[in-house]
């Protein structure tokens, strides 16, 4: 019983510093890597050239790529540091609650990527230049769909464990 | 997980932060400028691009940079030269003033693509260009369309002194050519501050029933007219001109150089800026306080310390503003 709780309890860790560092990787990447998708399927530009060129726009003014991923970033972050804190001290509290607090942060992860995907595909596919904007208040957007997302996935866990 | 364990997880983002913030600094400081000359010289159109618009944004730290953004833009085969061309005068005002004079004379060639070469690069020198102007209001009535429609656009940007050019852009207006008149209307529609644009008024409405690009641009310089009010401009550029930004504190300045003597208000705020960091702003100030003329008589204490600028570009346009103000006592 004490292995198997053991075992559990490296897993959750293992689990925790996946989805930590998933986290921050694809909050700060998500929308580089869309832009390059967008660059590619949609103005057809060759795979190679695309990735190649993408370093000289992180700081070159009008695509401020660097800008956008930090901002993209920010939700993702604070997300982080309270998955890792959230999820890190969960077994103390026993099996149902660690199971509760996962499913919450993994459901209010995958519906913040989501939104944050959409929000970053409609301003990337956008006509005006004004869409750029979008890039300001997806990150608000974002944080309000982890709080929602949350909210549903701990209720899913609780529901599961009954 | 252990306390220690989430701690060193926290303090590799907290160090992950950190190294952001110091990559975002170094990026946009001076430390750059050498890559940036490399990218300019790389024969990638793209890159090249890019690497003028940062040397724009980064502005007079970016001064090593000149001698290649003048090659560049001097260069008539090279697809960065405008960019180039754009970027010189936050760079280099003098370097931006010999690429300038050189275009000036090309306005005068023969060949047909050289004048409309010239055209287009003294519109992306933008005010410091303003010893080109009379050079192109002859161009706007150049043989050649496209000479005619670039040397508009680049009256428009250019902007001072207003006296000349608005008669010219006026004159424009009934073009023969749709895309001559765009030109000119789009001026209105973009340039040219609403208070100066209403002596234009008439003109524009004239072309109300023009082509539908031409009647498109009517209606959104009637709107303007209608809704936008000078005084309210001048304070708005007033408040801007403590911008942190130094091409905004520059379109702000361009803005009240064209309004002129009605924004006399602005004189103080103006004088302020013939010490900005930025010497394109110091001799847009200067430019400024010239063409109030009288109104801008306060300012002459401020202008005649700035006599003694560092920048030979900037010495001539304040003593061209102590005279403006001075021929009116």
């Amino acid at each position: 019983m004490m292995r198997e709780h053991a075992v559990s309890d490296r897993r959750l860790s293992s689990v925790t510093l996946v989805l930590y560092w998933g986290t921050i990787v694809l909050g700060i990447t998500l929308p580089w890597l869309l832009e390059i998708g967008v660059d590619v399927v949609v103005r057809h530009r060759p795979l190679v050239q695309t990735v190649r060129s993408f370093p000289h726009q992180l700081f070159a003014p009008g695509r401020n790529q660097f800008l956008i991923g930090t901002l993209n970033a920010a939700p993702f972050l604070l997300f982080a540091v309270f998955l890792l804190l959230h999820l890190g001290k969960a077994s103390v509290h026993g099996r149902d609650v660690s199971a509760q607090r996962l499913s919450g942060v993994v459901v209010a992860l995958v519906a913040a990527f989501a939104l944050s995907a959409y929000g970053n595909l409609a301003i990337l596919t956008a006509h005006g230049s004004t869409a750029a904007i979008g890039y300001v208040f997806l990150p608000q957007a974002v944080a309000v769909m982890m709080v929602l997302g949350y909210g549903v996935g701990r209720g899913i866990g609780y529901l599961r464990r009954r | 997980m252990s306390n220690r364990e989430i701690g060193v997880h926290l303090g590799l983002l907290a160090a992950l932060v950190i190294a952001a913030f110091g990559l975002y600094r170094y990026e946009m400081s001076p430390l750059v400028v050498p890559r940036l000359i490399r990218w300019l010289d790389s024969g990638d159109a793209e890159l090249a691009g890019q690497a003028a618009e940062r040397l724009e944004a980064l502005g007079a730290p970016a001064e090593s940079s000149a001698p290649t953004l003048a090659r560049v833009a001097l260069d008539s085969s090279n697809a960065s030269r405008i960019k180039a061309a754009q970027a010189l005068p936050s760079v280099d005002l003098s370097a931006a003033t010999e690429v300038a004079r050189h275009y000036r004379s090309e306005l005068r060639a023969d060949d047909v693509d050289r004048r409309r070469r010239a055209a287009e690069i003294l519109g992306a020198i933008g005010p410091v260009a303003t010893e080109a102007v009379p050079d192109l209001i002859v161009a706007a009535s150049d043989a050649d369309a496209i000479v005619r429609d670039r040397a508009i656009q680049a009256l428009a940007r250019i902007g001072i002194p207003t006296a000349a050019i608005l008669p010219t852009l006026i004159r424009s207006l009934d073009d023969a050519v749709p895309h001559v008149r765009h030109a000119a209307l789009a001026a209105f529609a973009f340039d040219v501050p609403a208070s100066v644009a209403r002596q234009a008024e008439a003109a524009v409405r004239q072309h109300v029933t023009d082509e539908p690009m031409n009647a498109v641009l009517v209606q959104s310089i009637l709107g303007r007219l209608a809704t936008e009010r000078a005084d309210i401009t001048v304070r708005v550029c007033i408040d801007l001109l403590a911008n942190s930004e130094a091409s905004v504190r520059a379109y702000q300045l361009r803005q009240l150089a064209m309004i002129g003597a009605d924004a006399a208000s602005a004189a103080p705020a103006i004088a302020r800026r013939l010490t900005d960091e930025s010497p394109l702003n110091r001799y847009l100030a200067a430019q400024a306080l010239s063409s109030m003329g009288p109104a801008a008589t306060d300012a002459t204490p401020a202008l005649t310390a700035a006599l003694q600028d560092r920048d030979p570009v900037v010495r001539p346009a304040v003593a061209n503003a102590l005279r403006s103000i001075g021929e009116a006592r």
